[in-house]
């Protein structure tokens, strides 16, 4: 488990990360989101100890985790721009991180690599941006740490390799419990791919929540009421965060379970009654609303 | 847990991506060490095929001594040290000048600690296993050659330990200004600044003392030496010092002793590079200093040199015009100041920004500006307590060369201020001291003020070095001076004949005794008893005496080997020495024989004075001083009668008189005498030139001189 507890960063006069508490659970898909600027790669830049925070810990499986060989053996940050050596190929990353990850996988990384279609002797300069994302994600899979960190890395890689990927990190996680960390200012990117997400808004924490949750505590119903007297019935004693009303038919949005929703319809007239599947989009817009955020603004834009 | 990657698989892998750093190294101490050598001895061979080798032992000697040159303490190898030192210093580290880099480093589980010493001791065998490689090459060449000796071995293994020890120095100084900067270009910036920035403020220093000071003075030997904060410039100075040694036992001696000072500053800058890449945060990348706080410390010290700097640059533009001075020390420092922060930022907007730490420069600058325009700390009003001076040492300025006594060959010529520093003990300070009150309580206007250096040697262990104005034809001041010229003390330590009478032992000695017309040779078997006549004459020798007699003549000696000359006066009153030579049949009077001479040729310089000047200032020319031209009238004197009452009142130009008042002989006549074919005298030309005596001008020659 990786654990964030009260951390700040400032650079200068700028505080890129403001008193942020975050723990991400072991074998989940944990994603980070925000907007450029929010503190995404400060955050995961601190957690893989390349950075020192100015206040608060950081413990990865109750280690610290700053110039400490022993946690961060645990740990692979791909970084939004990853960095291969001047003239290397994929045989001389292999070379260098096979000598410092203890667990790497030789023979899976060139099977990965004859999947992916990368040649292991052709010189990564001359790799295209998805390729070189490519290479680094295969480099930090097989070296098999418990945690994969990657920032910004699934921006630009197109659906076959992502669905790859997604299929990668479904079989760590399954075999050897890999805990991928993902941070994105795309919330469509992580969409398909996470369990946990946290938001990130200027250097602090908007929310985190498992996804899981979010989704069984938030309902969205389209109905048409036979009259007003059942509409207000039907909304009685449901938390209602959104109602939108289009003639006859009502579109709403509350925060209960699916159980709760039915059990309250049951009891009034209504013309159609239906509750709809909510994208992860209209779950963190009615989350942000509520804590007085337009998410739209932030990372939909 | 550790990572499983072993200290040599790290370096392994560290080295893949330092191969440039390899070829360069290897290429560059190639050239410098065996290209060298071959060069060396190529021209040797050259040499020989000219002839320039009688024999062939010595064709062998001058071989072995090319080899000896090449394998031994190079001056040029020290700027390859520095380069080299200074690239794989700054290739080594530069992954934390890029974000990237440090992203991919810093995350993977190798420690902060492991991951220096593998980058470290990288850097130092990029280095000293191509020099090995490169002196094993010219040990093979020189011994192919047979041009090896034991020497050459010595020196070749000293060496070595020397530069791989300064080379620590060097690569620890790159290493801090990695560690301090975020940005390549900082780097080379704070590399230079490192390296040269002490030799700066020394000359600033010396700079300043001597346009301000009127008594500052390096006769002695500079209190401050430049190259006591340049590391490089101390090691091409010892290098050369180095191969200036004969015996080897000397040059181990030395060489242990610099490795040792070497060996405690790479010491101490290798403890600062470690805590400062311990210390410094992975986003000091990209930024041009890692560690603000050292910001403001680095403008205001850069700032105020550059500063002074350009004043002192501008006082010999402007003529030490202080308002101009002034005033570019005071644009410049801003200047500095402010590009200081474009640099901190890289933004020009930022120039403007931080005008305290931009002032503060300013100040200190004026600050020290001020200390010695207005002498604040009393550099000239000083003369130490009579009861803290040991001794004193005292230089008239009219010895110039000594021999080196240390030296077993006497090869070495020293100055005038290395040998009294070393020689010269006044124990009766009082006269020092007092001509020194003196000299800075009375403001003289003689014609006849002279410099003379002091070094007060202090009881607490420190040496002070000063020159006072001092008036010979103040009567006070003469007194004191005959005081300090008498004694035995300033005579053993002036005369390096008198407290060394050994060196008239010395077999490539030859004697001449000049008077400026005649030179006649004296035995080298009488050297000795020459000598001692000399120094028992000199008993009497006194500033009163010198001041108001002039030599008769001279005794030069010469040491084949140091190619050295010593001069020892004689004057009429010597008679033990006149005595002496007139055994050796080496004595002549100064006066031409009237008989000899053909003609006299007269001509008198007639100052002229142009305008007078009250108010004025014309070209240096102070208000009220006069402003003369030079009108030569010249008369040519053939007449026997007149010839033979000229001669009595003649002295010689070729004797050096540097003690004598200056009205003892007359500047504005110079007498040409041309001697006819039948002569007296041995004389050495056909001509001579000649002074009057002061105040001895026959009438008819002032007549006939005189403007038309």
């Amino acid at each position: 488990m990786i654990e964030m507890y009260n951390v700040t960063k400032t650079f200068d006069s700028i505080k890129a990360v403001d008193s942020v508490s975050v723990t991400i659970k072991e074998n989940t898909v944990f994603g980070l989101i925000g907007t450029n600027g929010a503190g995404k790669s400060t955050a995961l830049r601190m957690i893989t100890g390349v950075l020192k925070p100015d206040e608060g810990t950081i413990a990865v499986d109750n280690m610290p985790v700053f110039d400490n060989v022993e946690a961060k053996q645990k740990m692979f940050f791909i970084s939004d721009e990853p960095y291969f050596f001047a003239g290397s190929t994929a045989e001389t990353m292999e070379q260098y991180y096979s000598s410092i990850y203890e667990d790497f996988d030789k023979d899976e990384f060139y099977d990965y690599l004859v999947s992916f279609n990368l040649d292991k002797r052709r010189k990564v300069s001359t790799f295209s941006k998805g390729m070189k994302k490519q290479l680094a994600l295969l480099l930090g899979i097989c070296s098999h740490t418990k945690y994969l960190l990657c920032d910004e890395t699934f921006d630009g890689l197109d659906p076959v390799m992502r669905q790859g990927i997604k299929s990668i990190f479904a079989k760590e996680m399954e075999e050897n419990g890999l805990t991928p960390v993902i941070a994105s200012h795309n919330l469509r990117e992580l969409e398909d791919i996470c369990d946990h997400v946290g938001l990130l808004h200027k250097g602090g924490v908007l929310l985190s929540k498992d996804l899981e949750d979010m989704k069984c505590n938030i309902q969205k119903v389209q109905c048409v009421f036979s009259s007003e007297e059942d509409e207000k019935k039907a909304l009685g004693g449901l938390e209602v965060l959104q109602k939108e009303k289009r003639g006859s038919l009502s579109t709403i949005t509350v925060r209960n379970t699916k159980e709760e929703v039915m059990a309250h319809f049951a009891s009034v007239n209504t013309v159609f009654f239906e509750i709809l599947p909510l994208s992860l989009e209209e779950i963190f817009i009615s989350e942000t609303e509520v804590v007085g955020y337009d998410i739209k603004k932030l990372i939909l834009g | 847990m550790t990572s499983k990657s072993s200290f040599l698989v790290s370096c392994r892998e560290n080295n893949k991506r330092r191969l440039i750093v390899w070829i360069i190294s290897i290429l560059s101490q190639i050239i410098v060490y065996p290209g060298v050598l071959i060069i060396y001895l190529n021209r040797i061979k050259h040499w020989n095929k000219e002839g320039s080798y009688e024999t062939v032992e010595l064709f062998k000697k001058a071989m072995c001594d090319a080899a000896t040159d090449a394998l031994g303490f190079q001056s040029f190898s020290s700027v390859l040290i520095v380069f080299l030192a200074v690239f794989i210093g700054i290739h080594g580290f530069s992954y934390l000048y890029d974000r990237k880099k440090i992203d991919t480093y810093h995350s993977v589980p190798v420690s902060l600690k492991s991951r220096f010493a593998v980058v470290y001791i990288n850097g130092i065998l990029i280095y000293v296993i191509p020099y090995i490689i490169s002196i094993l090459l010219e040990i093979l060449i020189a011994a192919t050659q047979g041009s090896l000796s034991s020497r050459a071995f010595a020196e070749c293994a000293l060496a070595f330990l020397l530069n791989i020890i300064y080379f620590m120095v060097v690569y620890n100084t790159a290493l801090l200004a990695v560690m301090l900067t975020g940005h390549m270009f900082v780097t080379a910036l704070a590399v230079g600044v490192l390296l040269f920035i002490g030799l700066i403020w020394v000359e600033v220093y010396s700079s300043l003392k001597y346009i301000f000071f009127k008594t500052a003075n390096d006769f002695y030997g500079s209190s401050v030496k430049s190259s006591s904060f340049s590391v490089v410039y101390r090691h091409l100075l010892n290098m050369g010092a180095l191969k200036r040694m004969d015996e080897l036992s000397d040059i181990t001696k030395a060489v242990m002793k610099l490795c040792g000072i070497w060996f405690i500053a790479a010491l101490i800058l290798g403890i600062l590079v470690y805590i400062c890449y311990l210390k410094r945060p992975s986003e000091a990348a990209g930024k041009a200093i890692t560690f603000n706080v050292t910001k403001p410390f680095l403008k205001i010290v850069i700032s105020a040199t550059v500063g002074l700097v350009i004043c002192l640059i501008l006082d010999d533009v402007a003529y030490s015009n202080t308002v101009i001075c002034v005033f570019s020390m005071i644009i410049g420092t801003l200047l500095c100041a402010a590009v200081m922060e474009v640099i901190f930022e890289f933004d020009i907007r930022a120039a403007v920004k931080r005008p305290v730490t931009s002032g503060v420069p300013v100040i200190i600058a004026v600050a020290i500006f001020s200390i010695f325009y207005f002498d604040i700390l009393g550099y000239d009003a000083y003369i130490p307590d009579a009861d803290d001076v040991e001794s004193i040492a005292v230089c008239l300025n009219f010895e110039s060369n000594y021999l080196d006594i240390s030296n077993d060959n006497f090869t070495r010529v020293i100055g005038p201020g290395t040998y009294l520093k070393e020689n010269m003990f006044l124990t009766d300070t009082e006269p020092v001291l007092e001509l020194a009150k003196r000299s800075r309580d009375i403001e003289s206007k003689s014609l006849d003020e002279r410099g003379v250096y002091v070094l007060y040697r202090l009881k607490s262990g420190k040496n002070v070095s000063r020159i006072m104005i001092v008036d010979f034809n103040d009567k006070v001041s003469a007194g004191l001076l005959n005081r300090i010229v008498g004694s035995s003390e300033y005579k053993e330590g002036s005369y390096q004949l008198i407290k060394d009478p050994s060196i008239f032992k010395r077999g490539d000695l030859s004697l001449t005794y000049k008077n400026g017309i005649v030179e006649s040779n004296i035995p080298p078997q009488d050297a000795e008893k020459v000598g001692k006549a000399w120094t028992k004459d000199m008993e009497n020798f006194d500033f009163d005496f010198a001041r108001n007699n002039l030599p008769c003549g001279y005794i030069e000696i010469f040491m084949g080997i140091s190619y050295m000359r010593f001069n020892m006066p004689v004057y009429e009153s010597f008679e033990n020495t006149i005595a002496c030579l007139k055994e050796c049949d080496a004595y002549y009077p100064m006066e031409a024989n009237a008989e000899d001479v053909l003609s006299l040729t007269i001509s008198r310089n007639h100052d002229i004075d142009i305008k007078p000047l009250d108010t004025e200032t014309v070209l240096g020319i102070g208000a009220g001083e006069r402003a003369v031209r030079v009108e030569t009238v010249t008369e040519e004197f053939d007449d026997p009668n007149e010839i033979a009452e000229i001669v009595k009142y003649i002295y010689s130009t070729n004797i050096n008189t540097p003690w004598c008042k200056p009205d003892m002989l007359d500047g504005h006549y110079n007498i040409l005498i041309t001697f006819k074919n039948n002569k007296n005298y041995p004389y050495v030309k056909g001509y001579a030139n000649y002074y009057f005596i002061g105040g001895q001008v026959p009438e008819f020659v002032e007549e006939r001189t005189q403007i038309k």
